[in-house]
């Protein structure tokens, strides 16, 4: 039975049910290759020159995207699982809460609303379609969450994900710059600030900066992907 | 890595697809609209912390899985060659919301912070 689905050549290969799934480690692991090979710069994150290595690939050789998508369902479905397990670094940096439960908690509840208000707001001001700004309402919080929540109030995922990474992007390169600007050098606050609004992508930067306010990025960005996660759908829910 | 390491990673991997599933069920038959992997999260979150962060192997493979949390998302960005039109008539709000939004919510936040920091001490 499974004697069918070994390749024997490349066209072979592209029609087994399966074949997005070494394309798509394979362009993973050259965006990693490229990453380190960088020094890590925050400007060739792996995942986007995975991203592009697929996006090449598939129209170079003709496959549509659902065909390419069904190949990888696998591969999404444990997106979902590794969500799951996100609860692990957050109990983890749990003790860090308590020191600073009230501002960290007050600065979330506001920073929260406002990272989503703002991008919907401006993106409006501009005249994007719904869809577009409903994609751009979870842009700061972590991917794997973003995307769920994306799917569930109607924007489109894909284009979510596009959106929360370059967000990523924005924080981690503009942090140290505004740090100055601002004066802010408290490791707490920095990372926080960091952790809520630029996720996983800035949360990297942070551990670069210091142990300390990696710690509070990584904190602080499960707090808003959880938080964010639970109030957007109902806002959405109340104003559709 | 051994084998056996190996092999108790999958019974612990188990236990969280367990938690995604029990998250997507309750989504799903009780009509809450936060996504069912947050709600098998909270669940996970809540285990983890009534069995004081259980056993340090669950810890592990769960923390395998995060590794290479980036290439799971790869399925889903590849899909943006689907919205090349929304790009197209939409990307200056796009671009707007991405680079002037976020940067307002960065600097907002830090202050906010600062401030609420200052009046607690």
């Amino acid at each position: 039975m499974m004697s069918e689905y070994i390749p024997q050549t490349l066209s072979d290969f592209l029609h087994s049910p399966f074949f997005g799934i070494p394309l798509t480690i394979l362009a993973y692991q050259s965006g990693v290759f490229l990453y380190s090979w960088s020094r890590a710069n925050t400007l060739l994150q792996p995942v986007v020159t995975g991203i592009i290595f697929v996006m090449m690939s598939i129209t170079l050789l003709n496959i549509p995207y659902s065909r390419y998508f069904e190949s990888v369902e696998i591969i999404h479905f444990l997106l979902s699982t590794a969500t799951v397990a996100l609860a692990i670094p957050l109990y983890n940096n749990l003790h860090h809460i308590k020191a600073n439960i009230w501002p960290l908690l007050l600065t979330l509840a506001i920073s929260g609303i406002i990272a989503s208000a703002s991008a919907v707001f401006i993106a409006w001001s501009f005249g994007a379609s719904i869809e577009v700004m409903l994609s751009l309402a979870p842009k700061s919080i972590t991917t794997p969450f973003a995307i769920a929540v994306s799917e569930s109030i109607g924007g489109y995922s894909s284009l979510t994900a596009g959106f929360v990474i370059f967000t990523g992007v924005v924080v981690a390169v503009s942090a140290t710059p505004i740090f100055k600007w601002l004066n802010i050098n408290d490791p707490v606050i920095q990372g926080s600030a960091m952790g809520m609004i630029g996720h996983g992508i800035a949360t990297a930067r942070a551990l670069e900066l210091n142990n300390k306010t990696g710690a509070f990025s990584a904190l602080s960005m499960g707090l808003m992907g959880l938080y964010t996660s639970i109030f957007l759908p109902y806002v959405v829910r109340f104003f559709l | 890595m051994s084998l056996r390491h190996n092999l108790t990673t999958l019974p612990y991997l188990v236990l969280i697809i367990l938690f995604q599933l029990s998250g997507e069920f309750i989504h799903n038959s009780l009509h809450i609209p936060v996504p069912g992997a947050v709600i098998g999260m909270l669940l996970f979150f809540i285990y983890l912390c009534l069995t004081r962060g259980s056993s340090t192997n669950l810890i592990d493979s769960g923390s395998k899985l995060l590794k290479h949390l980036p290439l799971l998302f790869i399925p889903a960005g590849v899909g943006i060659i689907t919205y090349t039109h929304e790009l197209k008539t939409q990307g200056i709000a796009i671009i707007a919301s991405l680079t002037l939004g976020t940067l307002v919510a960065f600097v907002l936040t830090l202050l906010i912070f600062k401030k609420v920091n200052r009046n607690d001490v």
